[in-house]
C-alpha cells in the first residue's frame, strides 16, 4: 500500500498573491504554524480548512491539493 | 501590525513553558528531598533546616505553576470571547491532533512509572502506595503536557 500523502501548491499560490504565511493564516483563521505544517506536507488539513484555503485563493480545492501517489479506485 | 492570533499563541506557549519548568523543578526537588530525607534519617542527622528551605522553595515553585495556570485560563477565556481567536486557537485542528498524539507518551509514562518503582524497591524498600499512585499521575500528566508543548513549539 502506498503512503498516504497529498501534494499541495499552497506556497505557489501564496507567492502569487504575495502573502506571508502569517497573512494567509489570518485570512483563514488559523495559526501560522498550521499553514507551515500544511505547506510542508507534514499535516493533511481537514476538508473544512482545505475548502477555506481554496476559497481565499479563489480556486477549486483540487487545484490546491492533489493526491501524491497514483490512486486507482477499485471497481 | 501585530497579528493578534500570533501574539496570543506566543503568550500561550510562554505560559506553558513557564508552568512546565516550574512543575519540573518542583518534582525534581520533591524526589531529591525524598532521597536525601531517607539518607539523613539513616545517619540520624538533623534534616529540619534543609527541609524548611526545600519546602519553602517548593511552595514558591507550586505558586509559580498556579500563576501560569491562571494566566493560561485568562487567555483561554479571552480567546473564547473573540470569534477569530476562538477559531484559530481553541478550535485549532492541529492542536486537537497534538492533544490526541500526546496521550501516547502520557500512557507510556504512566505505565512505566510503577515498573520504575518496582525496580527501585529492589534496592530501596518503598511502602508508600500513595506516593506511587501520585507519582504515576504526576509523571503521566507531565509527559502529556511536555509532549503537547514540544509538538506545539516545534
Amino acid at each position: 500500500m502506498s503512503e498516504r500523502t497529498i501534494k499541495n501548491k499552497l506556497k505557489v499560490f501564496r507567492a502569487m498573491h504575495d502573502w506571508t504565511q502569517e497573512e494567509l493564516a489570518r485570512r483563514v483563521c488559523v495559526t501560522r504554524k498550521t499553514i507551515n505544517t500544511v505547506e510542508k506536507g507534514k499535516y493533511i488539513p481537514s476538508t473544512y480548512l482545505a475548502l477555506k484555503l481554496a476559497k481565499v485563493f479563489q480556486v477549486p480545492v483540487e487545484e490546491l491539493f492533489q493526491l501524491d501517489s497514483e490512486f486507482i479506485p477499485e471497481e | 501590525m501585530t497579528n493578534l492570533i500570533e501574539e496570543t499563541e506566543r503568550q500561550q506557549l510562554k505560559y506553558w513553558k513557564g508552568s512546565l519548568i516550574a512543575w519540573f523543578l518542583a518534582m525534581v526537588l520533591l524526589i531529591v528531598r525524598h532521597l536525601f530525607g531517607s539518607v539523613f534519617k539513616e545517619y540520624e542527622l538533623n534534616s529540619r533546616p534543609i527541609g524548611i528551605v526545600v519546602l519553602t522553595v517548593n511552595v514558591i515553585l507550586l505558586l509559580t505553576v498556579l500563576f501560569f495556570v491562571v494566566k493560561l485560563y485568562l487567555l483561554f477565556v479571552r480567546a473564547k470571547s473573540d470569534p477569530q481567536l476562538k477559531e484559530a486557537l481553541i478550535d485549532n485542528e492541529l492542536s486537537k491532533l497534538y492533544i490526541l498524539q500526546s496521550w501516547k507518551p502520557a500512557f507510556i509514562a504512566a505505565v512505566a512509572t510503577p515498573f520504575a518503582f518496582l525496580l527501585i524497591s529492589s534496592v530501596h524498600p518503598i511502602n508508600d502506595l500513595l506516593l506511587v499512585a501520585l507519582s504515576t499521575c504526576a509523571i503521566g500528566s507531565g509527559a502529556f503536557l511536555t509532549s503537547f508543548y514540544l509538538k506545539s513549539n516545534k
